[in-house]
């Protein structure tokens, strides 16, 4: 089972992400903003992050780009969790190094899908 | 002229339309007029022309062009500039208008301030209802993980409590065991059962072929203790005869006597050890009849407590066979709720993001459209105010209030002092407006 992060503004989605990988049996760590997401990732190690676009401070996509510049994270899958659907913000995910795009609301059987095919 | 020439420039169709309109009445006359007649007339409508133009098209775009940003300030006061004495003005109709006008902004102004406030309020509540909303669902959250994970602890428990395997089961004395590990503890209790009771019937059969030996051989030992009694009457005869002969044989007469007397008393004891034994054996015989008619009723009630638990275990069989389907359909039902139940979960779980994503709405309301709203609010109650301020109303207010007083005598005589004024900003506001 992984050890995953869960970046993401709204408590309530936190939760729900919570508690759909923690009956999965994962360790799932939450984050409130970008800011927190680096503290987190500073002193532990993740196989997993999920991360949501529109947060207040520094965004989703900024804070991919600055995991991507760290040694650790360089290769760690980072799924996207957002409302956002337009073409251009997925190609601007892509290209900040994000390995995945799932949109809300989702069906937790298939987060919980992707979740299983990224950390393979 | 530059008005002119800039109408010209702007508009060159309705020009051209104009000369065209003017001059095609004339054309005509180019035929049959000499030369030098119709250069006159070319020339003339050349310096009519532009007259016609700032007579009767320039005024009629005036009011179109104040709004245009590109004109000079000179540009705009010329456009302003009266026209009275070409449109009869009615002052009591300008005042009116005026009164209203201002009333109106004034409402405007009021409006304006109070919609600001009241946006900015319901950009306050707005925020609120988010920060609210959001603690309900988080509340709703926990509290519907709370039931989720207690019905999934109880389906579990009920899951193992009929899954469990006996060799799985670690009882401690007075534990609960399962439903299956019950029946199947109760039918081996009953096949020991049964198998000692037909245990029993076995021994209960070897004991009755054991004692039917025994009653033979006590036949026989009958039979030798008769042979015995035979044998010593026999002997006591013998000892009899032998005495007589003794009594009449005088030389080992004695001898004889003693022999004789212990033959008669070995014969004695021999009697009463056969008589003591008989007794013994008869007794044994009695008892081996009572013995025998016990372990008889004994073996047939066995055999027929066997033959019955049998059955039961058979009829038990059977119902414990029914028990299972029936504990196997409910295994099934139980499986089938579970999937519901976690397609419930999934379905709750979905209708709770979407508190997120009214959420990010009402955030984007809150902090784009009604933020507009309210600066929007806020400069048009600045401008209507600064409106109401300026001078100009009042002077408007002042002529208006002017004409109206001095129209009964000299009409004509005011309209064409106010034309004679030039630029009078209460008159460029009247025409504005």
């Amino acid at each position: 089972m992984a050890n995953i992060l869960a970046v993401e503004d709204a408590a309530t989605m936190r939760q729900v992400v919570n508690f759909t990988l923690t009956d999965a049996g994962h360790t799932v760590a939450e984050a409130a903003n970008a800011d927190e997401a680096l503290a987190q990732v500073a002193k532990s190690e993740f196989d997993l992050i999920i991360c949501d676009v529109n947060m207040p401070g520094r965004n989703g996509l900024e804070l991919v780009k600055l995991l991507r510049a760290m040694p650790n994270f360089r290769f760690v899958p980072i799924l996207m969790l957002t409302t956002e659907h337009r073409e251009e913000l997925k190609a601007e995910g892509r290209a900040a190094g994000a390995t995945g795009w799932i949109l809300k609301p989702f069906d937790p059987s298939v987060l919980l899908d992707v979740v299983k095919k990224v950390i393979k | 002229m530059s008005v002119t020439f800039n109408i010209v420039r702007s508009r060159p169709k309705i020009v051209l339309q104009l000369g065209a309109i003017l001059l095609l009445p004339w054309v005509w006359a180019a035929f049959v007029m000499p030369l030098w007649v119709s250069a006159v007339s070319a020339a003339l409508w050349a310096v009519a022309f532009p007259f016609a133009v700032h007579l009767f098209v320039v005024p009629r775009f005036r009011r179109q062009r104040a709004s245009d940003s590109s004109l000079t300030p000179e540009q705009l006061m010329e456009m302003r500039a009266p026209t009275t004495g070409m449109f009869a003005i009615d002052p009591q109709t300008v005042r009116g208008d005026l009164d209203s006008l201002h009333s109106g902004l004034r409402r405007w102004q009021e409006t304006s301030s109070v919609s600001s406030g009241e946006t900015a309020t319901a950009r306050d509540r707005v925020g609120e209802v988010i920060s609210q909303t959001e603690r309900a669902v988080l509340a709703l959250t926990l509290s519907f993980r709370g039931i989720t994970t207690k019905t999934r602890q109880q389906m579990e428990t009920a899951m193992s409590l009929l899954k469990r395997s006996a060799d799985q089961v670690n009882i401690s004395p007075g534990g609960w065991l399962s439903l299956p590990d019950y029946i199947r503890a109760y039918e081996m209790q009953l096949l020991e059962v049964v198998e000692s009771m037909v245990k029993f019937s076995a021994a209960s059969d070897e004991m009755l072929h054991h004692q039917t030996r025994i009653r033979d051989q006590s036949v026989l030992i009958d039979e030798l203790l008769d042979e015995l009694r035979s044998m010593a009457t026999r002997i006591g005869r013998l000892a009899l005869d032998s005495s007589m002969v003794a009594g009449e044989s005088g030389k080992h007469r004695d001898h004889l006597i003693e022999l004789s007397d212990s033959i008669r008393e070995t014969s004695n004891k021999t009697f009463d050890l056969t008589r003591t034994v008989r007794k013994s054996l008869e007794t044994i015989r009695d008892e081996l009849v009572v013995t025998y008619k016990v372990i008889n009723k004994t073996a047939v009630i066995a055999k027929e407590s066997a033959q019955r638990a049998k059955a039961d275990v058979a009829q038990l069989n059977i119902t414990m066979i029914a028990k299972t389907r029936e504990v196997e359909e409910s295994l099934s039902k139980i499986n089938s709720l579970g999937g519901a139940i976690q397609q419930d979960v999934n379905n709750a779980f979905i209708a709770m993001q979407f508190q997120d994503i009214t959420q990010q709405q009402l955030e984007h309301m809150r902090g784009n459209v009604l933020a507009d709203v309210v600066r929007t609010m806020d400069t048009l109650s600045v401008e209507a105010q600064e409106m109401l301020k300026k001078q100009i109303f009042l002077d408007i207010q002042a002529d208006a209030k002017r004409l109206n007083v001095s129209l009964g005598d000299r009409p004509k005589a005011a309209l064409d002092a106010n034309g004679a004024a030039g630029s009078s900003p209460s008159a460029a506001e009247v025409e504005l407006f």
